[in-house]
């Protein structure tokens, strides 16, 4: 059950995974907040 | 959509739907007669590559939308399929020499399949530093959408070269002709955990969907911000 090259490819595929979606997360979080200032500043124009 | 199949719900479901096809990788499909324990890594290498081809043909239909109505939707679409494509094709790439080593005893060999393989990923790069590097989106979108279409051509030569040339790559086990085939359990575990990265890959487009419409609502506030201190 425990081959070293199928548990290291099964374990970057998802550190991958996690890593693609945590960079994703992230530049969905940061494009919020620079919305969110955006319409603040609109709003107190 | 949004309504229908919420993205919680969608991201729940990809999850257990990998459970599934991890479970039915190490408990229920057998064990490879010759390579044993390491064939494992035919069901998540074989699915990552399917659906890299998928992404790339997104890809493709995405661009020739794009340059026939010109609609930034189709440009968006094209530009996710590349994103989240690349991350599949690298997953390709990874878990291939891990597999090759163990059975090959060589981690890499300028065969035609894995040769067209990486020229696959690198299209992917292409497209994606061409989006990152021309500033102007209108022209930016347009030049990766020739790219996108040009570069389809890789698919089909990619899909057909284990057909075509007879090289390091194993013959196809699947769709290859009489001699070919799969236990009844493995392709049951092969399918179910293609169908499982199809959803994640559908998860995390919808992802990047939802990160470019908040990149066009923040460039059309930035935008009026600018107009409005000129003025």
């Amino acid at each position: 059950m425990c081959n070293v090259y199928m548990v290291f490819a099964y374990g970057l595929l998802w550190g991958i995974f996690t890593f693609y979606a945590w960079v994703i997360h992230g530049r969905q979080r940061r494009l919020e907040k620079e919305l969110e200032e955006l319409k603040r500043a609109a709003a107190q124009h | 959509m949004k309504k229908i199949f919420p993205p919680t719900l969608h991201l729940i479901v990809t999850f257990l739907w990998l459970l599934l096809a991890t479970y039915l990788i190490f408990f229920y499909a057998p064990q490879e007669a010759t390579m044993g324990e390491v064939q494992r890594i035919f069901y998540v290498h074989v699915a990552s590559a399917w659906t890299a081809m998928i992404a790339y043909l997104l890809i493709f239909l995405g661009s020739v939308g794009y340059l026939w109505k010109r609609r930034d939707s189709a440009d968006d679409f094209a530009h996710g399929a590349a994103e989240v494509g690349f991350v599949f094709c690298t997953c390709v790439l990874v878990t291939g020499p891990l597999w090759a080593k163990p059975v090959w005893g060589i981690w890499w060999t300028w065969d035609a399949r894995l040769t067209l393989t990486f020229v696959l990923w690198l299209l992917f790069v292409a497209y994606l530093m061409l989006r990152s590097y021309v500033i102007n989106p209108g022209r930016s979108a347009v030049l990766a959408a020739v790219v996108g279409i040009m570069g389809f051509v890789d698919v089909p030569i990619d899909y057909m070269a284990i057909r075509w040339w007879r090289t390091q790559h194993p013959q196809p086990v699947i769709a290859g002709g009489e001699g070919s085939g799969l236990d009844p359990r493995m392709w049951v575990a092969l399918l179910v955990t293609w169908g499982a990265f199809l959803c994640l890959f559908a998860y995390l487009m919808r992802q990047y969907l939802r990160l470019a419409a908040l990149g066009r609502e923040v460039a059309d506030l930035r935008r009026l911000r600018r107009s409005s201190q000129e003025a």
